[in-house]
């Protein structure tokens, strides 16, 4: 076993533990620290898998910004993050149930893959941006759309439920 | 040296938690954080695929990265919904926001 991957088998199982911890935690503040450092060591396994831009993008996107939103979203929702009741539904045997079968049949369909295909020769920086301006361009460019299009959904949405409200309130004052 | 199995197992077993966080949690932002999970769990396996030999090395990262802008679009609508599903019922508990269950 070379270095690498023994770092890796290291990372892999931090990232795993982390993660069962993160669903299994009864604070959600906990649950969303535990999101970003399992992210965070996800990143730094591509990282040692020679995934680069991946690992950057994904220590950036998702450790950095969209935990934040999570964390926002939270705070704006303050009665969300009491400890006074259980996290869990009473049913989380059946999801425990669900989630190990899911695990034992993926598990098996990739170690059913022959010892031949699973070589290695992840591609390098200069390759996959070559890809991705070429031959992924027009998907790249519609992905500013969708982003564009999410943004004023997310405007709308929420602009539109604060009118609800502030209704809401002024009917509140009228009746008292 | 890294095999693909090994990226693949991770994304597996990354997969399996994100059901079960999905399953068993009743806030609506646990559920959308283990929605992200399995997200990383998918865009983990198509780097995987991209090391398969025979295939194009390149394509596999080209999608990821447009899997987590999708990814990163669809977060911030979800989240958007559940504001305001907050300030409309006070509750972020799934099993009381039964709007559209009958």
């Amino acid at each position: 076993m070379s270095i690498a991957r023994a770092i890796f088998a290291v990372l892999a199982v931090a990232t795993v533990v982390l993660s069962i911890r993160m669903v299994t935690t009864q604070r959600i503040v906990h649950s969303l620290l535990l999101h970003i450092i399992t992210l965070s060591l996800l990143g730094v396994a591509y990282l040692v898998a020679g995934a680069y831009l991946i690992g950057a993008v994904q220590i950036m996107v998702y450790a950095g910004s969209i935990t934040v939103m999570f964390v926002f979203a939270l705070m704006l929702a303050p009665t969300a993050s009491g400890a006074d009741e259980s996290l869990d539904h009473s049913s989380r045997f059946r999801a425990l149930a669900a989630a190990a079968a899911t695990f034992v049949i993926t598990a098996l369909a990739v170690l059913a893959i022959p010892a031949a295909r699973t070589g290695i020769g992840i591609a390098d920086l200069d390759t996959v941006a070559i890809e991705l301006f070429t031959g992924y361009a027009y998907p790249f460019e519609l992905l500013a759309l969708v982003l564009t299009s999410a943004l004023v959904g997310v405007a709308v949405v929420v602009g539109r439920s604060s009118e609800a409200e502030a209704a809401q309130l002024a009917e509140d004052g009228d009746e008292s | 040296l890294i095999q693909a199995t090994d990226l693949l197992l991770l994304s597996a077993a990354l997969f399996a938690v994100g059901v079960y966080g999905v399953l068993a949690r009743r806030s609506i932002i646990l559920v959308l954080v283990s929605i992200e999970l399995m997200l990383n769990a998918v865009i983990l396996n198509l780097v995987a695929a991209s090391l398969i030999p025979g295939s194009e090395a390149a394509s596999g990262q080209a999608i990821a990265l447009l899997v987590v802008g999708v990814g990163a679009a669809e977060i911030g609508v979800c989240l958007s919904v559940a504001l305001s599903l907050y300030r409309r019922r006070a509750t972020l508990d799934v099993d009381k926001i039964d709007l559209l269950r009958w």
